[in-house]
């Protein structure tokens, strides 16, 4: 599968803003759309459940188009988006335990009935979950922002203030770790 | 397997991340590759909801229009001026995310008509000398750990002089809840209730309820509840807290009522939480345990205004002692954060900016009692977990009871439900829903935020797109604050919401923070024994240091001057030098200059040769003593062409081509070294590239074109965010907007040192059967705060190297 390089979308990004003078409301929109899937997969990915990664989701993009005039272009756009999103993440496994969430995400009830094919899906969901929780937190990170959010080695290093070639060597490992804990519970990721 | 196969390895793997084809990639680990092929296969089924991600947008576009009049026309000048170069310069870091700034040019707007591929002069006139001394970027008393690049740390606390030695000991794996327990915890809690579980749980464990109707506590294991005193009421938040002597006294009255205290505490900041939540920390031999994370196994008790428990959030802790083992002084764990080679064993963990602003309030749906109504709400259904009894419905917290024809069809549905009833209060003064007919309604949730008005008797959430009408509001909303208001639309067009939840005083940008960098706990080795472990290696990604005193004899590396413009107007000019990676320095090298830099700022960007000595090895960049430098291609120009871009494989490898207007063409140094197919723009667009042609360049018979900016060229808007060299200064410097601007703050002061149990949060662990014992071991922990008030905790593994593996 060929998965282009996210740096490309820095560049997007600066043709977009550009080419269009004053951003309007519909380039951040464009820029939602583009990294809307990517976000929301490290969210789903770490926190295994749909409901919390789009409540997740949702205070990722306000907090970034919040604190929009504070990205000053030292970086990847995507990177500092994705920070935001692991900052979000972190906020909610700090301050709203789990057991709080389902108390007041009862108000919610869940969707309804999945049919077959979101049901293995969600199996996979499930064990990726599951396994990406076993890893060392620096190894979880990086694997789901290289290869289930699709960032660089490059920009995943600015979201974990690592170097790049630390970053490549936690996906090795967090990768082999997975391999590891997949292949001794007999579960299969496709 | 050595480190630099492993180093290939996790090279290759990244490349085959990036889209390289495996064909190309000898060293590339098949099955890790091929496991990252599947998840990426798997996860690109992972679609959001398309009307969740379009409600999103919407509340996005809200949003904008208020960040619009504060932010929108100092972004885009910010972002034209930085942003179209930093893929450019990220060529040029080598990974250190302090050059980042310091390599962004300055960069001014210029015509794109007239550029022509023209050599600029270098100016010929005497260079004015820089106008402020360099001075190091370190605060007083700083320091600076590999560990935290980016960040300064300041000791502003003592050493703890003892203890040698601790006590360690290992939590003891929870249980599934049962219902038994469930029902026996309730009880201790007043709770006398049935015990139900939800329709659906994703967690894949058990998890209980038990509700007496007012109350309910939650279960997720035989350690962990959750409890609420009145779940009609859950989400109403209103009036002045208690003080914290108050809500302690109340917390402390609560859990000891209830036999809940069954370990020595103390009281910590309840950060983030509610206003009147007391925090109670397990201490052990009278440390309190800590989790990752800024967290740590508590109890959190809420007390509300009219000094009640709200809601109680319980964590209990059951350890075995293991043994005794000696530990390290804090002074030596310190001395593992500055470490040159940071071995592992050092956590880092920050964050924890307010979430709440000023004393934050909900107002929760009220409905009278005895009189006809129409509801909506989401309708929740708890099964039984117990014979003989029934499921128990509730609609907008409300407990249900009545015709409960349909009500399990319309729980599943998940939809929007309409019930026709009456609301009335039994004997316990619990207000419960009578139930005459329920359907599914078409309505579905809306939410808005804006400002509270009144309007007459009118009450209204208004943001720039929209103005909902609240129907039945509170008296008591706060005119002129931000709120949150959710509910179920009664008219769509008229925006008339029925709420149902208004909540104030909520700040979701904050909170958050998250790791910084660190290296992984090691496991323990308990028996001491160090035969069989293997001996550790340094981390292949750190090159070793220079020695001070290290010369240089006339290397060439490229020049980079900063103008750091503070708030208080002053401006301090610094000059950076950096070499790519050689045989003799691996990594590269970065260098802050000073000593004879007469002239240096005419050459901003230039390769220039340098000779001096390195007088400071202890930071990033090193510091180095400039005894005399001089260009290191005399006569180099830099020039500037115009032309457009593709992509080509030359020597076997991918580039980008630059064909300038005569139809000359280069092969760009960055995609050589970093990104070979980058292009500018889309393909075909017009480019205008800076930059220079080193003599002996060459790659594949193209001469190579070293960028320093370039630009997409757009008739359309004429904008640019590029650099041209233009006369007598080839490169402007760029100005750093030093104070008050930078976001966040990279100043750390440690305010405390003190010996803690660390241990993990089991909650978060699956399997707890089938992994390693969880210790509680001793930890020295370092924590403060950053410049701009957010927490930080920096944790060093305490026990001695020999129980460590």
């Amino acid at each position: 599968m060929q998965h282009n390089s996210t740096d490309n979308n820095l560049k997007e990004n600066n043709t977009l803003f550009l080419q269009s003078g004053l951003p309007k409301a519909q380039d951040f929109a464009e820029l939602y759309q583009r990294y809307l899937p990517q976000v929301y997969r490290y969210h789903l990915a770490r926190c295994g459940e749909v409901t919390t990664a789009q409540d997740l989701t949702t205070q990722t993009f306000i907090a970034a188009l919040e604190g929009l005039a504070r990205f000053r272009g030292q970086g990847s756009f995507l990177a500092w988006l994705m920070g935001i999103a692991r900052r979000q993440a972190a906020l909610h496994f700090r301050s709203q335990r789990p057991t709080v969430d389902l108390a007041e995400a009862e108000l919610y009830a869940d969707p309804a009935p999945l049919p077959e094919s979101a049901v293995l899906s969600r199996l996979t969901r499930q064990t990726l979950y599951q396994a990406l929780s076993q890893l060392s937190p620096d190894r979880a990170e990086a694997v789901a922002l290289c290869v289930i959010a699709d960032l660089t080695s490059r920009e995943a290093a600015e979201v974990l203030g690592k170097t790049p070639a630390a970053v490549k060597m936690l996906v090795l490992r967090g990768l082999r770790d997975l391999r590891n804990i997949l292949s001794s519970n007999s579960l299969e990721v496709e | 397997m050595d480190s630099s196969e492993i180093e290939r390895q996790a090279d290759a793997l990244d490349a085959y991340l990036q889209g390289v084809p495996k064909d190309n990639l000898p060293d590339l680990p098949l099955e890790e590759a091929n496991l990252a092929q599947s998840i990426r296969q798997s996860v690109s089924s992972w679609i959001p909801d398309r009307q969740f991600s379009n409600r999103l947008e919407e509340q996005l576009k809200e949003k904008y229009k208020t960040a619009n009049r504060f932010n929108w026309r100092s972004f885009l000048s910010t972002l034209l001026r930085d942003l179209a170069y930093v893929a450019l310069l990220l060529l040029f870091i080598g990974g250190l995310n302090w050059s980042i700034r310091h390599l962004l040019p300055k960069t001014t707007a210029q015509p794109a008509s007239n550029v022509q591929a023209t050599a600029t002069e270098i100016p010929t006139s005497t260079p004015t000398p820089l106008v402020e001394p360099l001075q190091p970027t370190l605060a007083p008393n700083a320091v600076r750990s590999p560990l935290f690049p980016n960040q300064q740390l300041i000791l502003q606390a003592e050493f703890p002089q003892a203890p040698t030695s601790v006590s360690l000991y290992r939590q003891m794996v929870e249980q599934p809840i049962t219902v038994e327990t469930a029902r026996q915890i309730a009880a201790q809690l007043g709770v006398n209730g049935h015990v139900y579980r939800p329709l659906q749980s994703e967690s894949g464990q058990e998890t209980l309820f038990v509700s007496d109707g007012m109350r309910r506590v939650f279960f997720s294991s035989n350690r962990r509840f959750f409890y609420i005193a009145n779940y009609a009421q859950q989400l109403s938040r209103q009036g002045q807290p208690p003080d914290a002597g108050t809500a302690r006294q109340v917390a402390l009255e609560f859990l000891q009522n209830h036999n809940l205290l069954n370990l020595p505490y103390r009281f910590e900041a309840a950060v983030n939480r509610y206003p009147g939540t007391v925090k109670l920390v397990w201490m052990l031999d009278n440390r309190p345990v800590r989790y990752p994370d800024l967290e740590a196994p508590a109890v959190y008790v809420e007390v509300d205004s009219d000094n009640q428990v709200k809601t109680v959030e319980y964590n209990r802790l059951e350890i075995e002692k293991v043994g005794d083992y000696p530990i390290i002084s804090a002074e030596e764990a310190w001395q593992k954060i500055l470490s040159e080679y940071p071995d592992q064993g050092i956590e880092e963990y920050s964050g924890n900016s307010p979430i709440f602003s000023g004393n934050p309030q909900s107002w929760q749906r009220t409905y009278p009692n005895d009189t006809p109504i129409e509801i909506y709400g989401n309708l929740e259904m708890l099964q039984p977990a117990e014979e003989g009894v029934s499921p128990l419905f509730t609609l907008n917290n409300l407990t249900v009871q009545g015709n409960q024809q349909n009500l399990e069809k319309l729980a599943k549905s998940g939809k929007v439900v309409k019930v026709l009833g009456m609301i009335h209060q039994n004997e316990d003064g619990l207000q419960v829903l009578e139930v005459q007919s329920a359907v599914e309604s078409d309505k579905e949730w809306y939410s808005i935020s804006g400002e509270i008005k009144r309007e007459g008797e009118q009450v209204y959430i208004v943001n720039d797109n929209q103005k909902a009408l609240l129907l039945n509001p509170p008296t008591n909303l706060p005119v002129g604050n931000q709120a949150d208001a959710s509910g179920i639309l009664q008219d769509e067009q008229k925006l008339i919401l029925d709420w149902y939840w208004i909540n104030s005083g909520y700040n979701s940008a904050g909170g958050g923070g998250g790791g910084g960098s660190s290296t992984p706990f090691r496991e323990l080795n308990l028996s001491g024994d160090r035969s069989g472990l293997p001996t550790s290696t340094p981390l292949p990604d750190l090159a070793p240091t220079p020695q001070l005193g290290t010369r240089l004899e006339g290397e060439s590396g490229i020049l980079s001057m900063d103008i750091r413009q503070y708030a208080d107007g002053k401006q301090v000019r610094e000059a950076f030098w950096w070499m790519e990676p050689n045989p003799k320095f691996p990594d590269g090298l970065s260098l802050q200059l000073s000593g004879n830099l007469q002239g240096l700022e005419a050459y901003n960007q230039f390769p220039i040769r340098i000779w001096g000595t390195i007088e400071d090895n202890t930071q990033q960049p090193y510091r180095f003593n400039v005894e005399r430098y001089e260009l290191t291609y005399p006569g180099l120009q830099p020039q500037t062409w115009v032309g457009t871009e593709q992509t080509a494989t030359v020597a076997g490898k991918q580039v980008i081509l630059f064909t300038d207007q005569a139809g000359n063409q280069f092969v760009l140094k960055s995609s050589i070294d970093f990104d070979p197919d980058n292009l500018m723009g889309a393909p075909g667009d017009e480019i205008t590239i800076s930059g220079f042609v080193y003599p002996d360049s060459d790659f594949g018979g193209y001469a190579v074109i070293r960028e320093v900016s370039a630009r997409v060229n757009s008739a359309k808007s004429g904008a640019s965010s590029s650099q041209v060299p233009q006369g007598d200064n080839p490169f402007e410097i760029p100005v750093i907007p030093e104070a008050g601007v930078l976001e966040g703050s990279n100043v750390a002061t440690v305010e405390n040192i003190e010996l803690v149990y660390y241990t993990e949060d089991l909650y978060f662990i699956q399997s707890q059967t089938e992994n390693p014992p969880f210790y509680i071991q001793p930890v020295w922990r370092f924590s403060g705060h950053y410049e701009n008030g957010e927490t930080f905790e920096i944790m060093v593994q305490a026990l001695t190297e020999q129980y460590l593996k």
